[in-house]
């Protein structure tokens, strides 16, 4: 029976909804915590099951978490509830140390944001969205994003309507990094580009927030093109966090071996299809393994569904 | 503040473009069959009621005025007053649905609302450009039909009158505020542009009734004895508006509104034929046109609580609701 993993539960904190302590830090090193969750759970509907469960979770200062799971895992509920735009049914979220169900607004001025849909509007052009954007966030940098699509060739004085999906993505990139927020939270926006337009985006995002020190999460189903640029994985099936660590110790913690190969249960992640067809199952190796992330993706994504009773 | 109010046009360039158009083409027609009325040069003597008191109607000279005036007061005044029925709503909800609504449905509200941190602060600067728009629009809307109202009933002399109420001046503003709210709010609510317009569209006929009900209701509250003859009841007189056709004042000097139900009122023991043709006196009922600003007042108070009620509930909404 394969072993469902959990981050370990973080000891219950007091929370008076209020502002955290800033210099919360991370159960997995000495920098502060950027993005926290203790206890998470949402449900939209009484006789639904939860979209999230019960999550603890704690992403440190600094990189690009890779935030990767089936439709339907919770990926955008989690977001959104950092954003305030979910409000917990129980739990609770931080973004640097700010509980945005409760102060909003100071939990947003500390977040960029790029949601599905891109978000832009049709008739405006680039500039025009930059203007909007320094009208209602202080301190934008109309400057910098202009910059940005200037060192891509992106026309800044068409609508947005007459520019393709990737130079659209762009533009919203160029919108959340020039908020110069500390967090930038990012909801499947390269889902729908082409292969070079995702790497020009990844390629973009990789390039501005690797020198300032930013924090990305940055949900996504297309586990190769995150592998390149994303410090650490966070896998969310069923409403859980299945696995959360670097993408180093997601491949050298992790092996697949032939599902026949007799495995100890402590080892054993789950066994699954692989993209050949053939069984195999995920192991935790201790800095031995040699697992591709999407292996360790497809295994915990069998564990969860394993948990939750699909065959 | 150029820059917000610039943009937010431009988000909304399609319904303040269309909005302008319908504003600026009734505006016009109605200054154009204002300036075709005065043009007729029909005296005042000729227009008046014959009511007034020493009104001389000299048929050789005013039945040629007299018939080309009220052919275009007929046929292009009443077009336009119609056409006021709807004008002030209609630019009400064209501006106020797409406000909240449409970038709720098209994703931008996710994208503003991220970036603004406070809702509150978006949805102010949004709305106070658009509020500014719509006041503008309806301002003009009614300047011209006030101007178009006060040529139809020249015996008024430039004076505002009960003819048309709420289809021209103040009340064509607040009720295109009300249903502006209205919009706006059904918009923050629902999110999707086709329940928004057939929700604000229902919801504005009430409006629209709502008017002509507290119209008749505030005359009917106002409405005192007004001293003309029985046969000019129901019409203008004096520039008087009379609000029913006929009332009756009893001995006791109450006034009753229908004539069937004098004979009951009889006292015992009196045949109540001979006593509401002996005992009964005809009078007309209506309020002066000096009444007018205070039913002016009256509509712009009720209009723009209702206004404001809308558009305070937005706020509330918008800060609660999810952006998509």
């Amino acid at each position: 029976m394969p072993k469902i993993v959990r981050l370990p539960a973080r000891a219950h904190e007091h929370h008076d909804g209020g502002v955290m302590d800033d210099t919360a830090t991370s159960d997995r090193g000495t920098r502060p915590s950027a993005l926290r969750a203790h206890g998470l759970t949402k449900r939209y509907r009484r006789t639904r099951p939860p979209a999230l469960d019960g999550i603890d979770l704690d992403i440190t200062t600094g990189g690009i978490t890779a935030l990767v799971g089936p439709n339907g895992a919770g990926k955008s509920t989690l977001i959104r509830c950092f954003l305030g735009f979910e409000r917990p049914t129980r739990g609770f979220v931080t973004v640097d140390g700010i509980d945005p169900a409760h102060h909003r607004p100071k939990a947003l001025a500390r977040i960029g944001y790029v949601g599905q849909e891109m978000g832009l509007y049709r008739r405006l052009t680039a500039d025009e969205h930059f203007e909007l954007a320094a009208t209602l966030r202080p301190h934008f940098d109309r400057a910098g994003a202009g910059e940005r699509l200037a060192a891509r060739d992106i026309p800044r004085s068409v609508p947005t309507v007459e520019l393709s999906g990737g130079q659209q993505a762009q533009i919203a990139l160029a919108l959340a990094l020039g908020t110069r927020a500390p967090v930038l939270l990012l909801d499947e926006p390269i889902a729908r580009l082409d292969p070079l337009a995702r790497r020009d985006f990844l390629t973009t995002l990789r390039d501005a927030v690797s020198a300032d020190g930013t924090t990305v999460l940055l949900a996504s189903h297309i586990i190769g093109d995150l592998e390149g640029v994303s410090d650490s994985l966070m896998v969310l099936a069923t409403a859980a966090v299945m696995f959360h660590g670097s993408i180093e110790a997601a491949r050298s913690g992790h092996a697949v071996v032939p599902a026949t190969d007799e495995i100890a249960p402590d080892e054993l992640v789950a066994t699954f299809t692989g993209l050949t067809g053939r069984r195999m199952s995920l192991v935790r190796r201790s800095g031995t393994g040699d697992a591709s992330l999407d292996d360790v993706v497809l295994g915990y994504l069998a564990a969860a569904n394993a948990h939750r009773g699909v065959a | 503040m150029a820059s917000r109010f610039r943009l937010a046009v431009r988000i909304q360039r399609f319904e303040v473009w269309s909005c302008a158009l319908l504003v600026a083409v009734v505006g016009v027609t109605a200054l154009i069959v204002r300036a075709r009325l005065d043009g007729v040069g029909a005296p005042v003597e000729c227009l008046m009621p014959e009511s007034f008191e020493g009104v001389i109607y000299n048929a050789a000279h005013c039945d040629p005025l007299v018939k080309a005036f009220s052919h275009i007061d007929r046929d292009e005044g009443d077009l336009v007053m119609t056409a006021m029925n709807v004008e002030p709503l209609l630019v009400g909800v064209l501006l106020g649905a797409g406000l909240v609504g449409r970038e709720i449905e098209s994703g931008t509200a996710a994208t503003v609302w991220a970036l603004a941190g406070s809702r509150r602060r978006w949805l102010i600067s949004r709305l106070a450009p658009m509020l500014a728009v719509l006041l503008a629009l309806l301002a003009f809307s009614a300047i011209t039909s006030d101007l178009l109202a006060t040529s139809r009933v020249p015996w008024q002399l430039g004076r505002p009158a009960f003819d048309d109420a709420g289809l021209h001046g103040p009340g064509v503003v607040v009720r295109g505020v009300a249903a502006f709210g209205i919009a706006l709010a059904v918009g923050a609510w629902s999110g999707r542009m086709l329940p928004i317009i057939l929700i604000s569209a229902l919801l504005t006929l009430f409006v629209w009734a709502g008017g002509q009900g507290f119209f008749t209701a505030w005359v009917s509250a106002k409405a005192h004895e007004i001293d003309v003859p029985f046969r000019y009841n129901g019409s203008y007189d004096g520039g008087r508006f009379i609000a029913g056709l006929e009332h009756y004042r009893l001995p006791d000097g109450t006034i009753a509104g229908r004539f069937t139900d004098l004979r009951a009122l009889a006292p015992a023991g009196v045949d109540p034929e001979t006593w509401v043709a002996d005992e009964v006196d005809v009078v007309a009922v209506g309020v002066h046109s000096p009444d007018y600003p205070g039913w002016v007042a009256a509509e712009t108070a009720a209009f723009g609580v209702f206004g404001i009620a809308w558009l305070a509930a937005t706020f509330a909404i918008v800060e609660r609701r999810r952006p998509f």
